[in-house]
């Protein structure tokens, strides 16, 4: 038996190449990423200095988990634009609710997650049973939200008490945020590539038509995709309050172009049916990186705005010249 | 008479067929010319050469004693070629003068700024000299069809055309409205026009043409005054085609264990009172010309889309289902006609296709079983000999024939008791057609029930067991064994009834 098998190397060689093929727009992603360490460590001697590692660790993780969210919204060939409300929501809410007692940190967090979980309900019964664009819904519940937002506190204020934000976001010699980080992306991972629901997101943004003769549930699977991305985005508020340590109802509004770059980049399609969970951590570290280096050479942050958005277009107009629909 | 069209060797081939085969005949003023033959046969491709659509690869049309080169459909209208297409192609929200006027419309000076009152001034003017009734304002959506295709006639006269080509202008109408369109179809022609026309009622070829050009496989068979010839001869000329590809055996022995059957099933549109059974282990065909209802009643029984009527029984149990999903489930499969619209996720792998309809029978509480799930997808990658360097391949870098192999064993994989083909070989080439043949036949042996459409009526007579003839939503026939043959399905197909002269003697 033993002679039968060939050496490991050889055993599946086609295969491997072709596993390397379908994911060669993530290794490009991944290394651009290495380029753009390059670049950074030999523009700034402060770059690859611990202190700002960490720094450009602990500040991403909350991109990092609303990208997933986006993700699975993108997959299915929709656009989540109310990811930024969720997070302005949740994070005036805990805001509100916490105070120095640790039974309310529970419960703020338990709320802050069930307002995501309900917005997502609604942008998924807007576009299944209202048959609205993914692309209006969310922008209508977007402008909704941030309102309700903006009701329930109208100026920056409040804090969080300083040992639990200590915690979550420098918390065990800075282990926690990047423990947060990885054990979110498994779950995203396993989600997307080993479950039914992922298998049906991908199917439901390849081909609609295909994946509803196919006996797969459409609608069933749009309702929890968009329930997810609200989830992950209440999630990544969590985050981002404790970040922060206080309340701000327009913190959000920056997350929703810079999810949609993320994904982009990370190779998905905006038509659906094609992306990838890995990519999107090199895309959030490519973000990252470019702010983190933008700001440790003391360039206005009005830059980094004018560079995400011609990043944004140049992975769109990628994704377009590839797009064969 | 001097002719006032003549088609001289036109020619035309796409990637590996050979859609029109120096084909020539004459038209003459003032008559209603018809062109004949069965699916494929190339009148589509010659009237879309004529009309500008597509360019021949040689020979020539003359007009009027020139010969004419159309770069685009405007060059043929303007020479004065128009043509009325089989799918109504008027804006629903536009008015029924800016649809006639649609991009000629009456300017002021250089352009900027429409007329809107001329034009619906010379609507009228316009509908009037042609005898025809309708609404200037109208808007368009809000008009029956067959008053919207008389906005697509009049559009097509708006040019002042020689030559008027009418694509099928009667599938959609009903019988009163067909003959008001006899009555204008010969106002037009008493101003000294020619109609050149296309219709699968054989009826209204005898009331509306003049002369009739049959076609077969491209080839022109001969052209005929039909005051000469009776409904049979014209068959016999459209039929008699050679079994070119080699088909499997049929079944020796008849089954009789009864799997599918349909009861009254009709949707009250595209297909009505239909009622037959198919048998396990049998291929059972539908003969029938494009768009006879076909697919939306293969969609219906595969719960894609609604029923009305009448109901669908698998194994003696009544099925109730609304869904795809449902359907899929109690053991029916479906193949679409158009494996990369309706069948495939192009941009996902040939394993995740394969596995898309039975996911959830390897699950375990909603997560994959990706060992399982690759042992099958292998196996039936083998089984159907998908030719793939790896289950990772995404589909859209397959040829044809094997991304159809993969439509084909996505539905098989749910272990289907009853599978239906809509064009199993559309697209796909002789060798993975042959391959296709074969498989369904073993599928068929190891007592699949199979219904299956194809447009080439050869696979038909060669591939199935029994034929049930669909004419206009309807079944019009049921044929077994040796009745299979080109001219008797035809006969359904078309609707003909009596015999042919042949028979006579």
């Amino acid at each position: 038996m033993e002679k039968t098998r060939k050496p490991w190397l050889f055993a599946d060689r086609h295969n491997r190449s072709l596993l390397y093929r379908r994911k060669s727009e993530v290794l490009l992603v991944y290394a651009f990423v290495i380029v753009m360490i390059i670049v950074a460590a030999l523009s700034s001697d402060l770059f690859l200095v611990t202190r700002n590692l960490r720094n450009l660790l602990n500040s991403n993780v909350g991109l990092l988990i609303v990208t997933f969210g986006q993700l699975f919204v993108i997959t299915l060939g929709g656009i989540d634009l109310s990811v930024g409300a969720v997070i302005s929501v949740v994070n005036v809410t805990t805001v509100t609710l916490i105070t120095d007692d640790p039974a309310t940190w529970a419960l703020a967090g338990v709320a802050g997650v069930v307002c995501g979980a309900v917005i997502g309900l609604i942008n998924g019964l807007l576009v299944v049973k209202g048959n609205m664009q993914a692309i209006i819904a969310t922008l209508a519940t977007q402008t909704v939200f941030f309102g309700v937002a903006l009701f329930i506190m109208d100026t920056p204020s409040g804090s969080l008490p300083s040992e639990l934000s200590k915690f979550i976001t420098k918390g065990w010699n800075y282990t926690v945020p990047v423990l947060i980080a990885i054990v979110i992306t498994i779950v995203v991972w396993f989600l997307m590539n080993r479950t039914r629901f992922g298998r049906s997101v991908f199917a439901v943004g390849g081909n609609e038509q295909a994946a509803e003769s196919s006996g797969i549930s459409v609608v069933k699977t749009k309702m929890l995709a968009f329930m997810t991305s609200g989830i992950l985005a209440a999630i990544a508020a969590l985050y981002i309050t404790a970040y922060a340590t206080s309340g701000n109802p327009l913190i959000g509004e920056s997350y929703v172009q810079r999810s949609i770059t993320t994904v982009v980049v990370g190779g998905a399609s905006l038509a659906g049916g094609k992306s990838s969970v890995m990519g999107c951590i090199a895309a959030v570290l490519i973000l990252g990186i470019i702010n983190n280096l933008l700001n440790l050479l003391g360039i206005s942050s009005y830059y980094q705005y004018v560079l995400q958005g011609v990043i944004l277009i140049g992975a769109l107009a990628i994704s377009a010249s590839r797009s064969r629909k | 008479m001097e002719p006032v069209l003549i088609i001289k060797n036109l020619d035309k081939s796409f990637v590996g067929v050979h859609a029109v085969d120096h084909v020539s005949f004459e038209c003459f003023p003032g008559t209603v010319h018809v062109l004949q033959g069965e699916n494929g046969a190339g009148k589509s491709t010659l009237l879309k050469m004529l009309s500008g659509m597509y360019h021949p690869d040689s020979g020539e049309i003359i007009l009027k004693g020139e010969s004419m080169r159309f770069r685009h459909p405007k060059d043929a209208r303007k020479q004065g070629i128009a043509m009325v297409y089989q799918e109504l192609s008027v804006l629903p929200e536009l008015t029924v003068a800016q649809n006639i006027f649609l991009n000629q419309e009456k300017k002021v000076g250089s352009g900027f700024f429409l007329l809107e009152n001329r034009m619906v001034e010379e609507a009228k003017k316009l509908a009037g000299k042609y005898g025809i009734e309708i609404d200037p304002y109208a808007r368009t959506g809000d008009l029956p069809i067959a008053q919207q295709q008389m906005v697509e006639v009049l559009k097509a006269l708006s040019v002042d055309p020689e030559i008027l080509i009418l694509d099928e202008p009667t599938s959609t109408l009903t019988v009163t409205e067909v003959n008001k369109l006899y009555s204008i179809v010969q106002e037009i022609v008493s101003m000294g026009k020619t109609v050149l026309f296309i219709s699968h009622r054989m009826e209204e070829v005898f009331k509306f043409g003049d002369r009739a050009t049959v076609l077969k496989d491209g080839k022109l068979v001969g052209t005929i005054k039909l005051s000469d010839v009776t409904e049979s001869e014209i068959i016999q000329m459209m039929v008699g085609r050679e079994l070119k590809d080699v088909f499997p055996p049929k079944l020796k022995d008849k089954t009789t264990e009864v799997v599918l059957k349909v009861e009254d099933f009709g949707d009250g549109r595209a297909f009505m009172d239909i009622n037959f059974e198919l048998r396990k282990g049998e291929i059972l065909g539908i003969g029938a010309l494009d768009g006879q209802g076909q697919t939306p009643m293969l969609r219906a029984i595969a719960g894609i889309q609604h029923h009305t009527t009448g109901a669908v029984y698998l194994n003696g149990e009544k099925l109730n289902y609304q869904k795809a999903r449902k359907a899929l489930r109690l053991g029916i499969g479906y193949v679409p006609e158009d494996r990369k619209l309706q069948a495939l996720c192009l941009e996902m792998s040939v394993g995740e296709n394969l596995s898309m309809t039975s996911m959830r029978r390897r699950q375990t509480f909603g997560f994959i079983q990706k060992k399982k799930e690759k042992k099958q997808a292998q196996d039936m990658v083998k089984q159907l000999n998908v030719a793939t360097p790896s289950l990772l391949q995404s589909v859209f870098k397959l040829s044809g024939g094997n991304q159809q192999k993969v439509a084909i064993g996505k539905s098989l994989e749910d272990m289907p008791k009853v599978l239906l083909l809509n064009e199993p070989t559309r697209g796909i080439d002789v060798q993975a057609k042959q391959e296709i043949y074969k498989l369904m036949r073993k599928l068929a042996n190891n007592g699949v029930a199979i219904l299956c459409y194809t447009s080439d009526m050869m696979e038909t007579i060669g591939l199935c067991d029994r034929v049930i003839t669909l004419f206009e939503g309807r079944i019009t026939g049921e044929l077994s064994g040796a009745e299979i043959t080109e001219e008797i399905i035809m006969r359904g197909a078309m609707n003909v009834k009596g015999t042919s002269r042949k028979e006579d003697c």
